[in-house]
Formats: structure tokens, sequence, C-alpha cells
């Protein structure tokens, strides 16, 4: 025994494939942008750090942080 | 929880220049180096090419120069006229006998301790006379400068001061920052956090002090880092304008506080050249720190340990 697709399921397997096709390719771009950008950010820290690192942290003699300390500074003879 | 700070660093004016900054606004870290590097090519004496350069050369005449150069020369003679004369931009020749023709930057200085005990009597500078800096004519309407005939600028530490308030007119929006400019510093912000400032000893390294500053500025001037020998004994670049030949009053380090990175500047060289009694009373209005030939500290003002102080 023989089964033939109608019409209207080609129309509806076509529409669903359809659909896997542009939901794949929207996923795929996603993706690829998501890589772009993480790559992007990652370049740009990197620039960033070459020009600027976090200063020290102030820490108390018990060995804790004080709250809100900004890092000491020291001045000299130039 | 410690404030983040992006920390900065180069070097200008033959000095290690420092700026913290809040992260969010970290770029202007970079237009305070380019100020820096501007401020540098304008106003160094080394360089015959610098607007300085050539405004020296052409001594006894009007130049027209840039409102930079314009702003960094008047700044000295307020220096000097807020000195008494003491901190006098026309010692150059001075200056240049001494031994500091040529920029002293990268080379190693001569053991202060060891100039110390070769050193002459000590006794306080006095100011030169007569005064050449009061010939010098400035007209801000025309961005005109006329130097004496055979006189010659050296704009030194007061541009370093005047530089160090310019980054900070520039950061003033930040929350928090800091511009060091070889210990010349501005200490502000829109919300300012108490700063633990430490005052490098000269002789062996260490902390001589430490004190804590919200906002304001601070200075250190001293006899340790352009020092040198010569075929006479050693020479330093603090120069007693009123003999020309480099001072030896007792004091090897001045720190001052005040409201500006030029103001802090001209009162620590001031103190310095004045000696350890005269000196300590200066620093007494905004506070301040002597030390001596001996390694030992004079606090001045309100400067304690552990005191909160807001220079301005």
């Amino acid at each position: 025994m023989t089964s033939r697709a109608t019409p209207a399921t080609h129309r509806l397997s076509l529409a669903a494939t359809v659909l896997r096709l542009a939901a794949i390719a929207m996923v795929a771009a996603v993706l690829v942008w998501s890589v772009m950008f993480a790559d992007l950010l990652h370049k740009h820290s990197d620039s960033a750090a070459a020009l600027a690192q976090p200063s020290g942290q102030l820490t108390a003699p018990d060995g804790g942080q004080r709250a809100q300390a900004p890092a000491p500074v020291t001045t000299r003879t130039s | 929880m410690t404030v983040a700070e992006h920390d900065h660093r180069f070097h200008v004016f033959g000095t290690d220049v420092r700026v913290l900054v809040d992260p969010a606004q970290r770029m202007d870290a970079l237009r305070v180096h380019a100020l820096f590097r501007r401020l540098h090519r304008a106003l160094t004496r080394f360089d015959a090419g610098s607007e300085l350069g050539l405004l020296n050369a052409r001594a006894g005449g009007d130049v027209v120069v840039s409102p930079m150069l314009l702003r960094a020369v008047d700044a000295a003679l307020w220096a000097a006229r807020s000195s008494d004369g003491l901190v006098d931009p026309t010692i150059l020749d001075d200056l240049e006998r001494a031994g500091y023709a040529g920029s002293r930057d990268g080379q190693a200085p001569a053991p202060l301790a060891d100039a110390l005990r070769a050193a002459p009597d000590r006794r306080p500078a006095a100011p030169r006379r007569p005064a050449r800096w009061m010939d010098v004519a400035v007209d801000a309407a025309q961005n005109a400068i006329r130097l004496p005939a055979g006189v010659r600028l050296d704009l030194g530490g007061t541009a370093k001061g005047l530089s160090a308030d310019l980054a900070a007119q520039l950061l003033a929006r930040h929350s928090t920052f800091v511009v060091d400019a070889g210990g010349d510093m501005r200490i502000g912000g829109t919300h300012p956090a108490p700063r633990v400032v430490h005052i490098q000893h000269p002789l062996h390294d260490q902390v001589a002090h430490s004190f804590v500053v919200t906002a304001g500025a601070v200075a250190t001037s001293g006899l340790r880092t352009r020092i040198w020998r010569t075929d006479h004994g050693y020479s330093h670049h603090l120069i007693d304008p009123g003999r020309g030949t480099p001072a030896w009053t007792g004091v090897i380090q001045a720190t001052a506080l005040a409201p500006t990175a030029l103001e802090a500047e001209t009162l620590a060289k001031t103190a310095l050249l004045r000696g350890p009694r005269a000196g300590r009373e200066l620093l007494a209005r905004h506070g301040g720190a002597l030390i001596l030939d001996d390694g030992s500290v004079l606090l001045a003002g309100g400067l304690t340990a552990n005191a909160t102080r807001t220079a301005a």
C-alpha cells in the first residue's frame, strides 16, 4: 500500500522547512555576532589595560580592607 | 569594599606623572597625558625650538606667544611675587653655571648624604637684588611677553604645578581623581574620599610621614633627585637667587599643602630656601613638613598623623 502526500501537506512541509532554515540562519547570525562582540570586548579591554592598570587597594593594619579607601599616593622630590 | 581607580602613568617634564581616575572615564587620563605633552613641548628650556626657547632667544623685544606660555610665565611671576623673589624664574644663568645646562633625566643623582657632608655652611637663601623678574612684561591683551635684554626664563617647578592644576580642571567632573606630577599633586573630585598621602624620606627611601587629604594640593621640593658632583664638590638645582649658587639652608626637602599645586609648589620651594625656622612658619597656614639635613622631620600647621586635611 502506498500513500501520497496531498498538495496541502506539501505546502505545510515546505513552510516548515523554510521556517527551520530561517531559525537556523538567525541562530547562526546571533552566534557569529556574539563571537565578534566578545572578541571586540576582549581587544578593547586589552588596549585599555595597556593604558591603565587598576590601582592598589588600601589594606588596614589588621589585613582587612577599609571601606571605600582610595589608593594611597606618595609625594617625593622630583 | 575598595574604590576602583584606573592608574595611568607616563614620563614628562623629566619626571614621572601618575593619573588616577574614575574607571568609567578612563579616556580622560589620556587627555591629561596629551595635555602634559603639549605643555612640555611648549615650556621646556632644554629644547631651543620650544616656545620658551624661542622666547628666551628673543629677549629684549616683544614676542607674541601662545595663551599656554603666557599663562605659564604669569604663573612663574606670581610665584616670584608671592615668595618675595625666592622662587625666581630668571636664575637660568646661575643654574647653568652650577652645571644644570642640559636635562638630567635618566642620570643617577649623587648621594645626598655625601653632598651634605661636603656642603658649605648652612644659611637661608635671599632674593636677588635688583630683581630681574620684576622687569618681565606680560601683556595679556596682546598675548605678548617682553623679557629684559639678557634675561632668560626657567619655568621649572611652577610649570609642573600649573600643569597639575590644568589637569585637575580637566578632571573636575570625576567623582574622584589624583594628578601626581612628580610629587606635585592635585587630589579632588565631585565626591572625593579621604586619601592617604605618604611623604618619601630623601635619605633612606622610607615613609617620613603620612597624612590624609580629601581635596587640594600637595607638593614636595628637595635636593635629592637633581644633585650632582662638580670639580669643587656638589651642586643641585635649587638656586639661592641672592648668591647665584645652590642653596644649602639646612632643609633638604619641604612638603606643602595648599589649595592649588602652583601654590603648594611655590610654598614648598620657598620654605626650603628660607631654612628650618622661617620655612616652618611659612608652612603653618596650610600645613606641611620639612626634612632637615640630619634627617629629622619638622611638621608645620595642622599636619599631624591621621588627621584628615582639606587643603583648599
